[in-house]
């Protein structure tokens, strides 16, 4: 997967001029939304205020309008929260770690990757707000001087390092879009007028362009992807402790720490498909992101999808293996027992369906690699929600098992929360270029004199 | 009312609506109206009330409340005040001590020196002080639903008496029994100008009259034997459920867990018991037989002649002939071996409604030298006196319009009879009906006038359980609304003025017990106890009983004749291919409670169903029918039906249908047609309850049942232990034995502990009702207990054991462990929960935000999330609260404590008082203090004398769990069963 010498790829097709790169992408900016931009916005609006009344009305209530009870505590809130902090990864993977790895395929897909970071741990960072039956009280949960004598944060709970890895993350995150958009921030200050350019100006935080910016430019964007790159392992690392370092059969599992991250990079490939091949027919930016990314993609889903599979089975097996027979049992109830349904769902879809990829013309098909990674995406909120739930509901006492069936409520949360992350991607389509300018430049560059040299 | 705060904590709420009642006795005695109270004026004068209430028995009675202006020394603030007094839940009148806070009574514990109670309360009995707060009581009087004075009502009453007794018509009081001396004696007084009739009647799944009227034969006194179960080594019981739903159930279960608990010097007893539907004495048996009603008759008859013939009893033998062998022959034969090497030892008890098998039962007790040991003739318990021909009397002279004026007290026929519609059809065309209830029961909406009485807690009364022994009932408060005490509605209506029951009272006890000056301390000592020895030994004595020969004999003749009546007649009617055998809830009983909302949460042990009754059927018999859980079935007996959810029960007999009493009442659901098990019952001389020929279908509709515990079995893990031997050690599991590779937590010093007996736990849930009532548990409701968001702190898990068709059942009262190592503190992300240094696991509920993470850590699954704001109940509901434990708001978790409120009253007394040693004095857990069977041991385990670090020592012993390390603070000791009865004739060292 290089983009050696022996043979040349291009990664951007047609190769345009300078100026007709920056001119295709801004235009998505400059010009006024079509209906299908303002029908998608409107649908992501109504169903994100819908999630703000659901939530609303829960705060009200009560998390008794959820549909959880005395055995299982966690439902949908958590499995969102994972959900959403998996997605997140591929962003960073894909602008960090392959940054550090010099991988030119990454320009054309990186920003769009970020954003969606940045939007999927807001939409994560919810949850574990509204989850709490006293959530007015959040701030608890942050270590600072306070006024009730020496009650502190508990440094033992994985919830509260959990605060921590999401809020770095986070935080990480941003910053490195945003000093990855500033060159391109001024390009869109240079191009725009009246109160546009005032903001774009402001954001662009006096970007002359100079050599010596663009060195330490350069150099920000190293040290940062290094800040990132530990990150994209440790977040969802410490987000698997949660569920590792309890006694629950299920949960109290060693494995989860790789087994999360690759499904986190799993779950957040399939969403960067599932955006990307919407985002370039609508804004017309196939030229930029093309079939090529997304067969490299498509194989990266491959890889985790087995990954994650080989996990299934090794949790399997050491269950058998164990002879505990709480352990044991939970494995054969997630496989059999009264949610065998949403098990035998993340295993068709995580499993079995990323096995279409073996074959290069599926790894190519727009239609194929939109609906694989729409079943991904399902079956990885399913895996989240077989971790959860099927090993609360019947846990060690036989005499506590019980059945969780989520409410409506929890549903139209659920759907709110895609309705924040749709809200704001669309918002960031409009208002900052989703490819960046800057390095499709010089990868087009690079393009043409690797081409040249091999002529 | 200014000076009215708004509070956020509910229980010190302004009691405005009650202090506003319009109160006619205050009117009529021309008292200055009081100013509008204050919240603390009100609680002051609540508490003085009390206060004067008691400390003034010993001079004269108090009519009036007088506001001090110093407040009295006895009422502190959230210290409480212990009133003995006696429960009238039921008639069995256990020992009460009601727990009195700033003048209101928040919790009745068992009296601990009650003779037959020791200490012990069952579920139904602490609840009762929720029916006293209860929004839906009567507030005062009615005349055809109008509310009156009771001088209006007094007026109309004595007038149609007036005109009944011209009309020469019959007066009947109904009445459930009247054990007190002085209660019968003011009806007696009250009927006897009108020549008029005192039916008792108890109501329950069983009749009593069979067993009395065999003793009647037997003694010449239709009275039934006290049983004492301490003293017997072998009890058969068929029938009936003797430890919990039965008579007497906290007597008797702290009698059989005693005789349990001395299996190491006495050897181990057996419980054997013989039943159709499964109950909770079956879920405790050794050995349990499930049967139908006349398999348990012709096995009664079976044991009387073997014994007869075993015993030398050849006249006995002779006269009853050849009896037909039972269906299984070989083990009742050795069953009557058992029962014959056991003699003076054993005792057979039967709940049956036929005369028969209970003249059979008497004859084998008496030939087996039982009497004077295991049961009692001579000194007969006497809460159960209703016989059930002057009962079907009383409903043909109502029926009939022969009788003129019923005066219905504390009863509710309408709902409790077979045949309530007729009846209250006919209570409205009677010239006088009354009804004499603090509830709006079904009967007094049938009644012309209500006369509305004051609730139990708030009575005056002395009561008779046993012949010889006298206890009695004070009032706790002054009574809440403007009722009156029901005697003192007789004494009115008698021809007192101004009636005064406790005067009465007192006034009878004098003449009893002479008067003199000493009479006064005595009486007054014998409210402070609830009972008085000397008093006892003044009781009216029974009348004499026949000699043993001739009671005999008599008895023999009429079984011989109705053995070969029965054989004549044996021929013709068929054994019923299903019969229906009615049935209490645990929580319910006979039905008096279903409006109590903590009774009617309160899972059935059992069926682990709350809220609904339903139909209990075998697995097979649910096959058969095509019934799930939860499924409606339409239960039909003789043209009457019931239709009720059906709830599959393993050990239920696949040929009898369990259908349970006290649903479908107006007081209580509303009057959910269809549902009220009565109905099936038959009124033929006397009240059949059981063995009744029945069909079944399966009936349109389906609703999910609100259960607590929707999975039966263990699934084979090792949670809970039962053996075969007292001194058997439970082989353990390995796991057990791992050893963790951290150094624990340092000791502390008290390190709370509690150990639970299973083999003297019958599931009675006395406990679950004893923490709801302590520590404010909110109740929830059935949807909520459909959704599985029970808040019960302590829960009693139900294990089925073996087969589904006669399983063993195991119960494992289920509480927060209160883990060394506990899972649920390294999660917490605030440090709401918590160790403290004597080894308590602490929940800080102001500091929760509600993760549930502990919640999810926690393996017991004992941890409960407030999902909504519970404690929004009426203004007085509210007044039950505890002052002394947290109301928590929504939102954050809670558990059991331990009771660390009681912890640390206990230490702070010990401490104030100068014990060296009140660190270690923890007092009792509201669990342990309730519990008939004393299941439930508490203290420092630290203590090397305690009994708790000798109880750990136990071959039984056994932690839950514990092999995850969490290092559990409760420990079990395992149920023992001895199925295999002593061979016959090897006797026990």
């Amino acid at each position: 997967m290089s983009a050696g010498a022996e043979h040349v790829e291009e990664l951007i097709l047609g190769n345009p001029t300078f100026s007709q790169v920056t001119n295709e992408i801004a235009s998505p900016m400059e010009r006024r939304p079509g209906p299908a931009w303002w029908g998608a916005f409107l649908t992501a609006v109504s169903v994100l205020t819908l999630g703000v009344v659901l939530i609303g009305y829960t705060m009200a209530t009560g998390i008794g309008v959820w549909g959880l009870n005395r055995t299982v505590g966690w439902g949908y809130d958590i499995t969102n929260f994972v959900f959403w902090v998996g997605i997140g990864h591929a962003g960073t993977l894909i602008s960090a770690i392959l940054l550090l790895f010099r991988q030119r395929w990454r320009t054309s897909i990186a920003r769009a990757a970020e954003g969606m970071t940045i939007f999927a741990v807001l939409c994560a960072a919810i949850f574990p707000l509204i989850h709490m039956g006293r959530p007015w009280l959040a701030f608890w949960v942050f270590p600072y001087p306070n006024t009730r004598g020496p009650i502190s944060v508990n440094f033992r709970s994985p919830l509260l390092w959990d605060v921590f890895a999401i809020s770095t993350y986070f935080t990480v995150s941003l910053l490195f879009w945003y000093v990855g958009l500033i060159p391109d921030l001024a390009t869109m200050r240079d191009r725009s007028t009246g109160w546009r350019r005032r903001i774009y100006a402001f954001l662009a935080l006096g970007w002359d362009g100079g050599t010596r910016t663009w060195q330490r430019y350069e150099k920000a964007c190293v040290l940062l992807a290094g800040l990132a790159t530990p990150l994209v392992v440790s977040v969802h690392t410490i987000v698997s402790f949660d569920f590792a370092t309890s006694v629950i059969p299920g949960w109290h599992t060693t494995i989860f720490p790789p087994y999360f991250v690759a499904g986190a990079v799993f779950s957040g490939f399939a969403m960067v498909i599932t955006l990307l091949l919407v985002t370039r027919k609508v804004l017309g930016l196939e030229r930029y992101i093309t079939a090529s990314h997304f067969e490299k993609m498509a194989r990266v889903l491959l890889t985790t999808g087995m990954i994650v599979g080989f996990a299934y089975a090794t949790e399997l097996c050491i269950a058998l293996y164990s002879g505990n027979r709480y352990e044991r049992f939970t494995f054969e109830n997630r496989a059999f027992g009264p949610y065998a349904w949403a098990y035998w769902t993340m295993v068709a879809c995580n499993v079995l369906v990323p096995q279409v990829f073996w074959w290069a013309r599926a790894r190519r098909s727009a239609l194929v690699l939109f609906v694989a990674a729409c079943l991904v995406n399902v079956g990885m909120w399913f895996e989240r929600f077989n971790i959860i739930v099927t090993s609360l509901h019947r846990d060690y006492l036989p005499s506590s098992w019980s059945y969780y069936t989520p409410t409506l409520v929890e549903m139209g949360i659920l759907l709110g929360s895609f309705g924040l992350f749709f809200t704001c991607f669309l918002l960031f389509v409009r208002f900052a270029p989703v490819v960046a300018f800057h390095e499709v430049k010089l990868t087009l560059s690079e393009q043409r004199e690797t081409a040249h040299a091999v002529r | 009312m200014s000076r009215r705060r708004k509070h956020p904590t509910p229980w010190i709420e302004p009691l405005g609506p009650l202090s506003e009642v319009p109160s006619p006795e205050r009117d009529e005695r021309d008292e200055p109206p009081l100013p509008p109270a204050s919240r603390r004026e009100f609680l002051r004068g609540l508490g003085i009330g009390a206060a004067v209430t008691l400390t003034a028995c010993q001079r004269s009675p108090v009519r009036h409340a007088l506001p001090y202006l110093v407040p009295p020394d006895e009422i502190t603030p959230g210290v409480p005040v212990h009133y003995a007094s006696t429960c009238t839940a039921c008639p069995a009148a256990c020992g009460l001590m009601v727990s009195a806070l700033d003048g209101r009574p928040v919790k009745l514990e068992g009296h601990p020196d009650h003779p037959l109670s020791k200490g012990g309360l069952c579920a139904i009995g602490q609840a009762d002080v929720r029916a006293l707060y209860d929004a839906g009581r009567l507030q005062g009087p009615t005349l055809g639903g109008r509310p009156v004075t009771f001088a209006e009502l007094d007026a109309h009453v004595l007038a149609r008496l007036g005109e009944v007794r011209e009309a020469g018509k019959k007066v009947f009081v109904l009445a459930p029994t009247l054990s007190g001396p002085t209660a019968r004696e003011t009806v007696a007084r009250f009927l006897a100008p009108y020549g008029g009739t005192l039916v008792e009647h108890d109501p329950g799944p069983a009749s009593s009259s069979a067993l009395l009227e065999a003793h009647g034969l037997l003694t010449g006194r239709p009275l039934a034997p006290a049983l004492d179960l301490a003293q017997a080594d072998l009890v058969v019981s068929l029938g009936g459920d003797p430890l919990a739903t039965g008579p007497e159930p906290v007597a008797h279960t702290q009698a059989w867990a005693a005789r349990r608990r001395e299996s190491g010097r006495r050897g181990a007893p057996r419980l054997v018991q013989i039943e159709g539907s499964l109950s909770l004495t079956g879920a405790a048996a050794d050995e349990r037989w499930s049967s139908t009603a006349a398999e348990r008759r012709a096995l009664a008859l079976f044991i009387a002649a073997g014994v007869a013939r075993k015993t030398g009893a050849g006249d006995v033998a002779a006269a009853l002939g050849s009896v037909p062998d039972p269906p299984t022959p070989a083990r009742a034969a050795a069953l009557v071996a058992e029962l014959v090497a056991c003699c003076g030892r054993s005792l057979v008890v039967s709940a049956s409604d036929d005369l028969s098998e209970q003249l059979a039962v008497a004859i084998t007790n008496r030939l087996l030298g039982n009497e004077g040991k295991t049961l009692d003739v001579v000194r007969p318990s006497l809460v159960r006196r209703g016989l059930d021909r002057d009962l079907a009397a009383f409903l043909g002279d109502v029926e009939s319009a022969a009788a003129g004026a019923v005066f219905v007290l504390d009863l509710d026929p309408v709902d409790e009879l077979p045949g309530g519609e007729a009846l209250a059809t006919a209570l409205a065309g009677l010239p006088l009906s009354v009804a004499i209830t603090d509830r709006p029961t079904a009967t007094a909406a049938a009644c012309g006038a209500v006369a509305a009485a004051h609730h139990a807690l708030e009575r005056w009364g002395d009561f008779e359980p046993r012949a010889g022994l006298v206890t009695f009932a004070q009032p706790t408060l002054r009574p809440l609304y403007g009722t009156r005490h029901p005697m003192e509605s007789i004494l009115r209506w008698s021809g007192e003025e101004s009636p005064d029951y406790r005067e009465r009272m007192r006034a009878g006890w004098e003449t009893r017990a002479g008067a003199g000056a000493a009479f006064s301390g005595l009486f007054t000592r014998a409210l402070q106890n609830g009972r008085s020895e000397e008093l006892s030994a003044a009781l009216p004595p029974l009348p004499p009983q026949v000699p043993d020969s001739e009671g005999l004999a008599r008895s023999v003749t009429a079984l011989a004749a109705a053995v070969a009546a029965a054989s004549a007649v044996a021929t013709k009617t068929e054994v019923p291919a299903l019969e229906v055998e009615l049935v209490a809830q645990v929580g319910l009983g006979a039905g008096r409670s279903a409006h109590v909302p903590w009774l009617r949460e309160l899972p059935d042990p059992l069926t682990r169903v709350s809220w609904t009754g339903c139909v209990r059927l075998a697995p097979s018999r649910a096959e058969a029918l095509g019934v799930a859980d939860g499924d409606h079935v339409r239960v039909e007996v003789a043209g009457r039906s019931v239709t009720l959810p059906a709830r599959i029960l393993p050990g239920q007999d696949p040929r009898v249908l369990g259908v349970p009493v006290g649903f479908g009442r107006k007081d209580g659901d509303g009057g959910v047609a269809g549902r009220n098990g009565y109905r099936l019952a038959r009124l033929e001389g006397r009240l059949r309850t059981q063995g009744l020929a029945a069909t079944a279908t399966k009936a349109a509709g389906h609703e999910d049942l609100p259960l607590m515990q929707p999975h039966g079995t263990t699934e084979g893990r090792p949670i809970v232990y039962q053996l075969s031997r007292f001194d058997e050690a439970i082989e353990s599991d390995e796991h057990h034995k791992a050893e963790s590779l951290w150094p624990g937590r340092p000791p502390t010093v008290p390190k709370w502990e509690m150990v639970i007996d299973l083999d003297a736990c019958t599931g009675c849930s006395g406990c679950v009702v004893a923490c709801q009532a302590e520590n404010n548990l909110p109740v929830v409701g059935p949807d909520e207990m459909r959704r599985h968001r029970d808040m019960y702190w302590l829960r009693i898990d139900r294990y089925f054991v073996g087969d589904a068709e006669s399983p063993d059942v195991l119960f494992e009262p289920m509480l927060c462990s209160q883990c060394e190592n506990a899972p649920c503190e390294t999660v917490c992300p605030v440090a709401a929960t918590v160790h403290s240094e004597d080894g308590l696991n602490q929940q800080v509920y102001n500091r929760c935000v509600g993760t549930r993470y502990c919640a999810n850590n926690c393996p017991y699954k004992v941890r409960r999330f407030n999902w909504f704001d519970y404690p929004a109940a009426a203004p007085v509901e509210k007044l039950v609260l505890n002052p002394n434990v947290v109301v928590r708001s929504r939102g954050v978790m809670e558990k059991c404590t331990f009771c660390v409120q009681r912890i640390q009253a206990t230490r702070i007394a010990a401490r104030r008082d100068g014990h060296e040693d009140w660190r270690g004095l923890g007092g009792k857990t509201a669990c342990q203090e309730s519990c008939p069977a004393k299941a439930i041991t508490f203290g420092d385990a630290t203590d090397p004398r305690g009994e708790v670090a000798a109880m750990k020592k136990s071959p039984r012993a056994f932690q839950v769990l514990a092999e995850l390390g969490v290092r559990p603070a409760v420990t079990y000791l395992a149920k023992v069963r001895t199925k295999e009865g002593a061979a016959a004739g090897k006797e026990t060292a």
